[in-house]
């Protein structure tokens, strides 16, 4: 929002992209030292390591913040299980039992369960991203890209792992093809099925990205409305319509974990039992 | 810029994934996972023994139930022999009242008879006597017809009432 503000100071335009990009600095306003120029904190630039430049962005340090408060919150809830949850315990738990009892065992089956753990983290990486997003002057990670690009590189990764394990190296290049096709038609059938392949992850990482910055400018957008109409009046719809996305926003930041996590389970089901 | 992915960031989120994987599966998943089934064990679990004890309860009512309805027969039965032996017994008595009666007026009737005919031997022997009695008076007199015919009135108005029956 800083950064939205300045914008608006220097030309009237609400920048509302720049909002939405990585950046190398964090926006505090809210803090006052000597090194912290315009409520901007810069982060550390490194050298690029083996040709990538791995310098802290602000989509990182909020991944790495979400990251923390997962392992914080689920670690004070069930780092000691009790036989009787309370609280957010109890919250967090009945997630996890509708990932398991809705997503993972219709899905997948019973065999579903060895890939438990990866799912829940999937969903509740995504789903800490997601709502830490929404605070004020934080930045969405899966609002990211390259951040949504990594997770279904992750997904595709292990969907690929666990068409090998279940099947064979052999078995599992010869399952992308529907068995029983005719020879003439895996011309066209096999270039198909590689675009499916890639398809895929593609539409995990595109869909996750789209549904973060859809709501963030939308928002962004009615805001910057009262700035660029230069009138109060404009203010109290605004804030009601924003108000309106942002509660939509906290919708959205549970579905499209629960999205990705579903469409994830699916795909590891279809390469490990290709038959069906 | 927006849709250019960036290949530090990609690192980072893949290590960062890693990373938050390998503690949650250790520090979270696991227990949690094994404590639900746990917990679902022990409630399925609950939830048989209670069907099971259901069960057995019931089974212990119908047997109650069976027992019930086999001692309200016995009693039942026990109750009819008693009252079938009762009116036995009381016929029994019954019919020994009766037959004894019959026999105390049977023996009463033949007494009465012998006595009947005691009395009537007797009765005959007397007037034989008396006749006797009173043709020896008639002889005794002399034999004349008015005379004779007093005689005999007066014999006969001396016999006491007792003759009368």
């Amino acid at each position: 929002m800083a950064d939205a503000n300045a914008g608006a100071n220097a030309d009237g335009q609400v920048d509302v992209i720049g909002h939405i990009l990585d950046h190398n600095y964090l926006e505090v306003p809210f803090l006052n030292a000597h090194h912290i120029i315009d409520g901007r904190l810069d982060l550390p630039v490194f050298e690029p390591i083996f040709g990538i430049d791995m310098s802290i962005t602000r989509h990182v340090v909020w991944m790495w913040l979400a990251s923390g408060l997962l392992i914080t919150t689920l670690i004070a809830c069930f780092g000691r299980p009790k036989l009787v949850p309370s609280g957010l315990a109890n919250a967090l738990e009945a997630i996890v039992v509708f990932i398991r009892d809705e997503v993972v065992v219709p899905v997948m089956g019973e065999g579903g369960r060895t890939y438990m753990p990866f799912l829940l983290t999937t969903f509740f990486f995504i789903l800490y991203c997601n709502l830490l997003g929404l605070v004020p002057y934080s930045a969405t990670a899966t609002g990211n890209i390259s951040v949504t690009l990594s997770l279904a590189l992750i997904s595709f990764f292990v969907t690929q792992g666990a068409g090998i394990v279940n099947n064979g190296l052999i078995g599992h290049i010869k399952a992308l093809v529907p068995g029983g096709m005719p020879a003439p038609l895996l011309i066209i059938m096999i270039p198909i099925e590689i675009i499916g392949l890639i398809a895929k992850p593609f539409a995990l990482c595109i869909r996750l990205f789209a549904n973060m910055i859809a709501g963030h400018i939308a928002i962004l957008v009615f805001l910057g409305l009262i700035i660029m109409l230069k009138s109060y009046y404009v203010a109290p719809a605004s804030v009601l319509l924003a108000a309106a996305l942002y509660l939509l926003e906290i919708f959205i930041g549970f579905v499209q974990a629960f999205i990705f996590t579903l469409l994830t389970a699916l795909f590891v089901s279809m390469a490990a039992h290709p038959d069906h | 810029m927006l849709l250019t992915p960036h290949a530090g960031t990609i690192a980072w989120t893949i290590i960062t994934f890693f990373v938050v994987f390998l503690i949650l599966r250790a520090k979270v998943w696991g227990p949690l996972l094994a404590a639900l089934d746990e917990r679902e064990k022990s409630i399925r679990e609950s939830l048989e023994t209670a069907d099971r004890a259901r069960a057995e309860a019931e089974a212990q009512l119908a047997e109650h139930e069976k027992r019930l309805n086999e001692a309200e027969t016995e009693a039942r039965k026990i109750v009819g022999e008693a009252r079938e032996a009762a009116e036995k017994v009381r016929s029994q008595i019954v019919d020994d009242a009766k037959a004894e009666a019959q026999r105390a007026i049977d023996q009463g009737r033949e007494t009465l008879e012998t006595e009947k005919n005691a009395a009537l031997a007797q009765l005959r022997a007397e007037v034989a006597d008396l006749a006797v009695g009173a043709a020896g008076a008639i002889l005794d007199a002399e034999l004349d017809a008015e005379r004779n015919r007093k005689i005999a009135d007066d014999f006969i108005s001396r016999l006491p009432d007792s003759q009368g029956n």
